[in-house]
């Protein structure tokens, strides 16, 4: 009884990932970011200034609140009428109203005013070139986000997650062997990660609105 | 009768009914759940599932809301505090009656 409860429960977690709407909503921060890196490679003078990191930040920290708010909204129409309404909370507990909003709010808010207090205050800290950064290889950054796929496949049992991850790790090898850095590699690597994730987002709707047409009685009992 | 067997028997009836426990087990994943997700989880009809809930709702383990979304009833299950509590020892009691056959 007790396998039977855990895989329920599993179960109940993995309905999150059912739709795509996470995939298409993460494919959307990383389709904000390549056109972000994209425009800082076109534009070098502007991607020096503070005006493009705080700019960059905004996106960066927008974009975290869109893959909160997005998959929500989509939910509301495509998912919750067909196969039902969860709402979830991380410890299994109900947060209160106050405290998801200070998080979803709050978070945000003090990581950009940090990171734009910490890039005005750059002078104080050694000189970095961009290309040598952490931060701008996108070999290993796309290793990261292999990592991150594989680690999300294994936690909701989905295989499309590992696909992605191989993926994503063939594309990180390719950055790494053909010495991509800097703002045009990462605008390729976020590029990719947001086609594989539209496609996957897209596929993965697809099939499940074929699977749940949309009930023609009442929703409810 | 053997202690294994006793410590059996003192379970929460209410919670011990198969499709009872799946609802709770579901309930104890999420803060809140609506009845088509439920009667879609647990393959019950729904008027099963109505009687389990008022069952649940009864004992004080489950709180239900009717409420609307745009034009649509919405029936919003929710685990109570005193829910989960016995959702808890319930869990633990099968647990140590696993545990305690095995040896």
């Amino acid at each position: 009884m007790k396998d039977e409860i855990d895989r329920r429960q599993q179960r109940v977690f993995q309905y999150d990932y059912v739709d795509g709407t996470p995939d298409l909503a993460f494919g959307g921060l990383c389709l904000l970011m390549t056109i972000c890196y994209a425009a800082f490679a076109a534009f070098p003078d502007f991607s020096n200034s503070t005006f493009s990191t705080i700019i960059f930040w905004v996106v960066f920290a927008g974009g975290g609140f869109l893959i909160g708010w997005l998959p929500q909204r989509l939910k509301e129409r495509i998912t919750f009428p067909r196969t039902g309404y969860v709402a979830y909370s991380r410890q299994g507990r109900p947060l209160k109203s106050w405290v998801r909003w200070t998080i979803r709010i709050g978070v945000p808010l003090i990581s950009v005013i940090l990171l734009a207090l910490l890039f005005l205050n750059r002078s104080k800290f050694p000189a970095q070139s961009q290309d040598t950064t952490l931060f701008l290889n996108p070999g290993l950054t796309g290793l990261l986000f292999t990592g991150i796929w594989v680690m999300i496949g294994w936690k909701v049992k989905r295989s499309r997650y590992y696909l992605i991850a191989a993926i994503t790790f063939l594309i990180s090898i390719g950055l790494l062997f053909s010495g991509s850095s800097g703002y045009l590699g990462m605008a390729v690597l976020s590029g990719a990660m947001s086609l594989i994730l539209f496609v996957s987002g897209s596929l993965t709707l697809w099939k499940y609105l074929r699977r749940n047409p949309l009930p023609t009685e009442a929703a409810d009992e | 009768m053997s202690d294994e067997l006793r410590s059996l028997a003192g379970v929460d009836r209410i919670i011990h009914e198969p499709s009872r426990s799946i609802i709770l087990a579901i309930l104890s994943a999420v803060e809140s759940a609506d009845f088509l997700y439920l009667q879609r989880e647990t393959g019950l009809t729904k008027g099963n599932l109505s009687v389990h809930l008022s069952k649940l709702e009864e004992a004080g383990y489950v709180s239900i809301e009717k409420t609307y979304r745009g034009k649509v009833p919405l029936t919003l299950c929710q685990l109570t505090d005193q829910g989960r509590q016995a959702f808890d020892s319930y869990r633990k009691q099968l647990k140590q009656f696993v545990e305690n056959t095995k040896e």
